[in-house]
């Protein structure tokens, strides 16, 4: 682990005027919400603190391009022509990026108990914020890890548009795979329907979670071992692939 | 067996290049054909070339961006890729792309650490640097993209010296620089060369390399076509200008004879100049003293051009039966 | 030889590899385990045909509850094997609820049955899991009609829920009695229950069957708890005993105060707890005339929305939670409240 690709990484993401906006844009507006609907609307949301989807929004804004902007402006090959593997630079990158987004995702979580202590004291319960910090950070470990090797397949943050390109073919594909069909004929297409649906659906349901690796700790004695397993799985394979193929590439060096 | 030692230490130090090929778009473009050189430790080593001939791949595959798809490098006895090289070798690259947002100081710091050296000599070791590489204190603090592209060679110049390397890969150094900058540079050079360091120099400004150079490698479509060896005189073939006053039509000398019995070559012959190839240094006095004392008043007797030049001149091919007359 | 001693920058670290090999594969072997749940599991819920189900239902006047699922579902597979598996979600289905599990065959077969294809066109599959509660008098119609405004099945099934329906029944000014229950209607649309779709936690299920709990109720009921009368208050609002007083504050008519009377009165855990360490006082706040006693007990507590509980300690400030969002938060409150005490 190389620090100083850490601090380099955060330094890189403070300095970006328009990354910092956003992320204080996205990372205020569940607790503005919260915050209205708490003392103003006098309506008491179902859940105190926000979901998944807004974590995983930090974990991008934080992270997207972190390798792929220094491909873009050809600092990359000057870093790596120090002293240090690629693989010491793929997990300092992955530290920093997860560290960051958990940092903002905690954060956030503290605001939002912040503010339903002053309307509603009486239901912050301990051992769901802990719950809900805790799956915050799991998504924030998981999620940069996708995005760390997203990042080093593509130059600029083209990597958060194939994120969303990939998110949608996932849900197309869990779409295609619940597909009701009705009275398809005998013969080819009904063998190509039983073999297609699941297949699809199998493969969008893996997407989607590889999309937003997450192990639900809401019941903490029944967690089954494959999400477990499978959530460990896509952190280590993603972050090899990176290795892999940051190893084999050849950097762009001069015009000719 | 001191002997087998030390020439064992000998072939390890230095570069090795052998037999490199490397080619582009699907083997449709070859950039690099069967290229093979030596650098010793301690030497400036000279690279130029046409454009397109292969000197910027041949720096990718020495720093090991690149793959080559045939042929051996070594660096110090090791492959360019391994880790240990890393630390002996600093680059300038010709494309300077530093991160835009970094003050010039926050660059250097980052290279000092990335290099793995101690933090207590950090500050006074990276200030020391952009001293050295003249960069104006002023704009230390300044970020990076304020930078003009004289102050971009500048930063970059120092940023290849943080790990005090062995080998110093130079990508057009004098590129952008001011000629105050130039002559900084190559005094910086000289010190450097005198410490020891390995400098291999990819430049268009041939008076540059002429100035800083050991040798010369002229690389042409992949291949290395030559050789010069600027510590040595000026070669043998080097074409000579002799320049008089006075007619030629009072003079009535047969100066292709002239030259013949000297063993020089005359190439052109003009009413009060002419250019000749001596057979040897040597031979020069002798032809002067005859010249003299056929009676011409000569005013000038210069190198006709850069010796380096000559690479790129297509006219040096060319037979001198084709020149005169 | 020499090449392999030193280590390259771009060496690929083995170990990584290997380990997100090793656990790639018990990813996938876990999650096909998963899915084909093994025979072990419990079979606690006592499955109908579904027209098995319609006969039953129309006799005993119970809702059924469809579960809608296919065999390649995964989810479908884990529902069944964790949340069907637990003892509290089958005892509500299997006492509240005509269960039946409709299984789709349209991607092994090409289609379904006639019955399977109507069932599930009624409820508006469109993924599995999907559950869907139908009320017995709604077994042949469309689910959707029971969303519809001003449709006179809703109207109907409303009217015979709420206390309206011996007014409406006696032949009150039906005008009259019809506009306040389309309030209600309205205020029941803004927690209606669609069908539950898709699965990820046990929780989920469970308090989706509470949320059917409500819609198919039974009358207002005020529960197993042992209710008494107001204690005298000092002029700070302290009670005069040394025990704990809870007073409840519900509408006679409303979701929020029937999901409270559900998930605490009627609850056997709390209702023992409250009957066990205070004094439960019943305020039953009516909707459309308010007694003066009820505002004015509103007013001293800072009552804004209902239902209400407060805590009242002896030596403390009252402890007032207004409002009413879920049956996990409630209890959360009790215990909290009940607990500050000791």
């Amino acid at each position: 682990m190389i620090w100083a690709i850490c601090k380099n990484t955060w330094n890189q993401c403070l300095a970006s005027r328009v990354r910092l906006g956003i992320l204080c844009l996205v990372w205020i507006a569940p607790i503005l919400q919260n915050t209205i609907s708490l003392c103003v609307q006098h309506v008491f949301p179902e859940a105190l603190y926000s979901q998944s989807n807004s974590v995983a929004l930090l974990v991008l804004i934080v992270g997207s391009g972190c390798i792929g902007s220094q491909l873009n402006d050809g600092t990359l090959s000057l870093t790596l022509s120090r002293p240090l593997t690629v693989a010491q630079y793929v997990m300092s990158k992955w530290f920093a990026v997860f560290v960051a987004s958990s940092v903002a995702a905690l954060s956030q979580l503290a605001a939002e108990v912040l503010v339903s202590l002053t309307r509603t004291p009486a239901l912050i319960n301990p051992a769901d914020v802990l719950t809900n910090g805790a799956e915050r950070v799991i998504l924030c470990v998981g999620l940069s890890a996708v995005l760390i090797l997203l990042s080093s397949l593509v130059s600029g943050v083209k990597d958060l548009a194939f994120f969303l390109v990939l998110s949608m073919v996932a849900s197309l594909c869990v779409g295609i795979g619940q597909l009701k069909v009705d009275d398809v004929p005998a013969g080819w297409p009904q063998l190509a329907v039983s073999v297609l649906c699941p297949v699809c659906y199998h493969i969008g349901q893996a997407g989607n979670f590889i999309l937003g690796p997450m192990v639900d700790l809401s019941s903490l004695a029944n967690i089954p071992w494959s999400v477990v397993a499978s959530y460990f799985a896509v952190i280590a394979t993603f972050l090899s692939l990176a290795i892999f193929s940051l190893n084999r590439r050849e950097l762009p060096y001069g015009a000719e | 067996m001191p002997e087998n030692e030390s020439s064992l230490t000998i072939e390890k130090s230095g570069i090795r290049i052998d037999g490199l090929c490397k080619t582009y778009k699907g083997g449709k473009v070859k950039a690099l054909n069967e290229l093979s050189v030596s650098i010793e430790a301690g030497e400036a080593f000279g690279i130029i070339g046409p454009n397109g001939a292969g000197k910027t791949t041949l720096f990718g595959c020495l720093l090991s961006f690149l793959r080559p798809d045939k042929g051996t490098i070594t660096i110090d006895g090791m492959p360019p890729d391994a880790l240990e090289v890393r630390k002996l070798v600093g680059y300038l690259p010709e494309r300077l792309n530093f991160d835009k947002w970094m003050t010039g100081r926050e660059f250097m710091h980052f290279h000092h650490e990335l290099s793995g050296l101690p933090r207590d000599v950090r500050l006074s070791r990276c200030d020391e640097l952009l001293t050295r590489v003249g960069l104006d204190p002023t704009s230390w603090t300044r970020p990076i993209k304020k930078y003009s592209r004289g102050m971009l060679q500048r930063l970059g110049f120092a940023q290849a010296l943080v790990g005090n390397p062995k080998y110093l890969l130079l990508d057009e150094p004098a590129s952008g620089v001011d000629p105050a900058g130039v002559l900084l540079l190559r005094r910086l050079l000289k010190e450097l060369k005198s410490s020891g360091v390995t400098i291999i120099l990819n430049s268009h400004q041939l008076d540059q390399v002429e100035k800083t150079c050991d040798r010369v490698a002229f690389i042409q479509q992949g291949k290395v076509n030559g050789i010069e060896n600027l510590q040595a005189g000026p070669a043998h073939d080097t074409r000579f200008l002799v320049r008089w006053t006075g007619f030629e039509s009072q003079i009535h000398v047969d100066l292709s004879a002239l030259f013949a019995r000297h063993g020089a070559n005359l190439i052109e012959s003009q009413p009060e100049y002419c250019i000749f190839v001596p057979s040897g240094i040597d031979t020069i006095a002798s032809i002067l003293k005859e010249m003299l004392t056929e009676g011409y008043a000569i005013i000038q007797l210069t190198p006709e051009e850069n010796r380096l030049e000559r690479y790129f001149d297509g006219e040096s091919k060319k037979s001198p039966e084709d020149k005169s007359g | 030889m020499a090449q392999s001693e030193f280590v390259s920058t771009k060496h690929d670290p083995k170990m990584l590899y290997v380990t997100a090999l090793i656990l790639t594969v018990l990813a996938v072997v876990g999650n096909l385990l998963d899915e084909n749940h093994p025979e072990g599991a419990p079979k606690l819920i006592k499955w109908r045909t579904i027209s098995q189900a319609r006969v039953e239902s129309l006799q005993k006047h119970k809702p059924v509850l469809y579960v809608f699922s296919a065999n390649w579902c995964g989810p479908c597979k884990r529902m069944e094997s964790i949340a069907f598996g637990r003892r509290d979600i089958a005892n509500t289905i299997n006492k509240n609820y005509i269960p039946v599990l409709v299984i789709d065959e349209s991607q092994e077969r090409g289609k379904n049955t006639p019955a399977v294809q109507k069932t599930q066109k009624q409820c508006n599959v469109n993924s599995f899991p999907t559950l869907c509660v139908v009320p017995w008098n709604l077994l042949d119609a469309d689910v959707e009609d029971v969303f519809s405004t001003g449709n006179e099945i809703e109207r109907n099934l409303i009217a015979r829920n709420l206390p309206y329906a011996e007014a409406f029944e006696s032949g009150e000014d039906k005008d009259d009695v019809s506009e306040r229950a389309t309030m209600d209607v309205l205020d029941y649309y803004r927690n209606r229950v669609p069908a539950h779709v898709g699965y990820s936690t046990p929780d989920d299920i469970s308090e989706y069957l509470f949320q059917c709990n409500i819609w198919h109720r039974l009358p207002p009921s005020k529960g197993k708890i042992h209710w008494g009368p107001m204690p005298t208050l000092d002029a700070s609002g302290k009670p005069a005993t040394q025990s704990p007083v809870l007073i409840a504050f519900v509408e006679d008519c409303g979701v929020l105060s029937d999901k409270m009377r559900l998930s605490l009165f009627e609850n056997d855990e709390t209702s023992s707890l409250i009957n066990r360490d205070c004094k439960p006082v019943l305020v039953e706040v009516s909707k459309q005339e308010p007694s003066q006693e009820a505002i004015a007990l509103k007013k001293r507590f800072a009552i804004s929305a209902l239902p209400a509980i407060v805590v009242l300690l002896p030596n403390e400030k009252p402890i007032v939670q207004d409002g009413f969002t879920s049956k996990k938060h409630a209890l959360q409150f009790l215990n909290r409240a009940l607990q500050s005490r000791k």
